[in-house]
């Protein structure tokens, strides 16, 4: 595997990683709505 | 139970235990037995992994909370998709690319031989002994509900993961547990669809979560820091991101399930897989608890859930007075559910008034007076009871067959996690112990039947634990705290070696038993509350490290 290619893939991940934690910020939006909807 | 139900329990469990031994019968080698041949996909990695963290008392425990406590113990796993990033990024990669066995192996590579050994013996004292309790927690509470001994609900689920995890090893734990998830998974959305089966008919989901609500059980997320909180959204995300990260980068039963995975990118998807369902999960765990709590405001649920303990009142001077309680509790419960059904009824919606809030206080105060009761009796006894919850509602409500499939769940779960801490063990005894301190040049045989004799002896061992851990007290606290000590420091150790390349073995070393005999003391002084002794620790083995290094670094050449 050349290194571009070794870059290009790490980058990939780092999208990923984006995803993860996007999702999490959601999850925590959400429950927070959860939470103040139904209290 | 009925016989039906103890057919579905039978049935699963035996299926478990062949398809274990029937997907590992090509184990010829030690890679094989430890490693699984390093050719488990993501999905069996994520789920495996996922398996192993959820131990039986999640799914007892996890319900009873929501029942008890509200949802506001979800927000303990926020920092566990951070965790699983930083995993990904940087202990995946190491571990794969040198081709550990174990976590610990790598710390002789970066580090020395001492390190290495002292941070496995560390891993097995705190894993055996929590591994002993992850068996007995569960029998505890099974033994209770399904009125059997206490040793035959041990021997029950030690002897059916023993069977499988000493056969077929590594590859044994990740095809089983894989299964094992779906069937946890499948159980948990029946016991879902059945509780809002039987709340009252013109009740739906939303009308059901507003009187979660009400009564403060949909209290998931809390944004305000307070130092004596423990769950609100800044704990949950900085102590749980630490707590995480120790647990599945430097444990060995996390890390053993990872190294399966065939490629550094499948290892990190299943990963990633576990930082996107987890929270998600637990938050319907949690959720369930909450609807079981609606489903008792209209039908009658006992004063205090464990009845071992209610019968022991009922034998004892107190029997007169809990008798009075139950009946005041039952008439309270039934007045409750008639100002609650008017709620429902109403056009206004549901809305927590006066008469209410005062029966909730005094039905509250009744349970708190039998707890009371539960210790004056029995100083030692479980007074969780929130644990009990979920089996009584399951064992008193569900029709048959669904009986059976949920208790089944339950054995499952503590099956995965039982066996991923017995893999663990060999693995690290085998590998950092045997091996490399006793027989260093022999063949892949001997090396295999060691590994299997280590995961027998250490089922043994566990299985002893489990069955002395009710006459040694309050011995689940001081396995948790016992896991405080060591998680912070062994962390701490790990970050050196991955992020500050300049330090050496020796100072390392002594920062961490420096670390440790802080750890201990400043819980002997009671400094601090145990979860945060995970912080200290790692923060010192960094901190003191680096230095030692300044202080007592070896001059170069150049100098």
């Amino acid at each position: 595997m050349t290194e571009e290619m070794v870059t290009t893939k790490e980058r990939n991940w780092l999208w990923v990683y984006v995803l993860v934690i996007s999702c999490l910020i959601i999850e925590i939006v959400l429950m927070y709505w959860f939470s103040s909807y139904f209290s | 139970m009925s016989g039906l139900d103890w057919s579905v329990l039978g049935l699963t469990l035996g299926f478990i235990v062949f398809y274990g031994i029937w997907k590992s019968r090509h184990t010829k080698n030690v890679q094989s037995y430890l490693l699984a041949d390093k050719k488990m996909k993501w999905y069996n990695v994520g789920l495996s992994v996922m398996a192993t963290q959820a131990s039986a008392i999640t799914f007892l425990s996890g319900p009873g909370q929501g029942f008890e406590d509200g949802m506001r113990f979800v927000q303990m796993y926020l920092g566990l998709p951070l965790a699983m990033v930083v995993l990904c990024v940087t202990f995946v990669p190491i571990f794969q690319k040198l081709n550990v066995f174990t976590a610990y192996e790598y710390l002789e590579k970066r580090f020395d031989n001492k390190t290495r050994t002292l941070t496995a013996a560390l891993f097995l004292l705190q894993r055996g002994l929590s591994t002993g309790i992850t068996i007995y927690a569960p029998a505890i509470i099974l033994s209770t509900i399904l009125g059997l001994p206490l040793y035959i609900t041990i021997l029950i689920n030690g002897v059916f993961v023993i069977t499988y995890t000493v056969y077929g090893g590594s590859k044994a734990v990740a095809h089983t547990q894989t299964f094992q998830m779906f069937i946890i998974f499948g159980g948990l959305f029946v016991a879902a669809y059945m509780v809002m089966y039987y709340l009252p008919e013109n009740l739906g989901l939303t009308k059901a979560l507003h009187i979660a609500g009400d009564f403060g059980k949909t209290n998931a997320i809390d944004l305000n820091f307070d130092w004596n909180n423990k769950y609100n959204v800044w704990s949950g995300i900085i102590g749980g991101f630490f707590l995480q990260l120790s647990y599945f980068g430097t444990d060995q039963s996390q890390v053993g399930r990872y190294l399966t995975g065939s490629s550094i990118n499948q290892s990190r998807m299943g990963l990633v897989m576990n930082g996107l369902v987890k929270i998600p999960m637990q938050f319907f765990i949690l959720g369930l608890g909450a609807l079981v709590f609606v489903y008792y405001q209209f039908h009658p649920h006992p004063l205090y859930f464990n009845q071992a303990e209610v019968s022991k009142i009922k034998n004892s001077q107190y029997a007169r007075t809990y008798e009075g309680m139950e009946r005041e509790f039952d008439e309270l419960n039934r007045k409750k559910a008639v100002l609650i059904t008017e709620k429902v009824n109403s056009v206004d919606g549901i809305e927590m008034d006066q008469k209410l809030r005062s029966l909730d206080r005094r039905t509250r105060e009744l349970k708190l007076k039998a707890r009371e009761m539960v210790k004056k009796i029995n100083p030692d006894a479980d007074d969780n009871d929130s644990n009990y919850v979920f089996l009584t509602f399951v064992t008193g409500t569900l029709p048959k067959g669904i009986v059976g499939l949920l208790v089944a769940v339950i054995f499952l779960a503590s099956m995965g996690s039982t066996a991923s801490g017995l893999n663990s063990l060999a693995s690290s005894t085998s590998v950092d112990f045997y091996k490399r301190l006793f027989k260093k040049d022999a063949d892949e045989k001997e090396y295999l039947r060691a590994s299997r004799w280590a995961t027998l002896a250490w089922s043994v061992f566990c299985i002893l634990v489990a069955l002395y851990a009710s006459r040694l007290g309050n011995l689940i606290e001081t396995v948790n705290v016992l896991g405080s000590f060591f998680y912070g420091t062994i962390l701490g150790i790990f970050l050196v070696a991955f992020y500050m390349k300049r330090v050496e073995g020796s100072e390392v070393f002594y920062a961490a038993l420096i670390s440790e005999v802080f750890v201990v003391l400043s819980w002997y002084f009671n400094l601090t509350s145990f979860l945060w002794l995970n912080v200290i620790g790692c923060l010192m083995v960094v901190v003191i490290a680096l230095v030692m290094h300044l202080l007592f670094k070896k001059p170069t050449l150049a100098n």
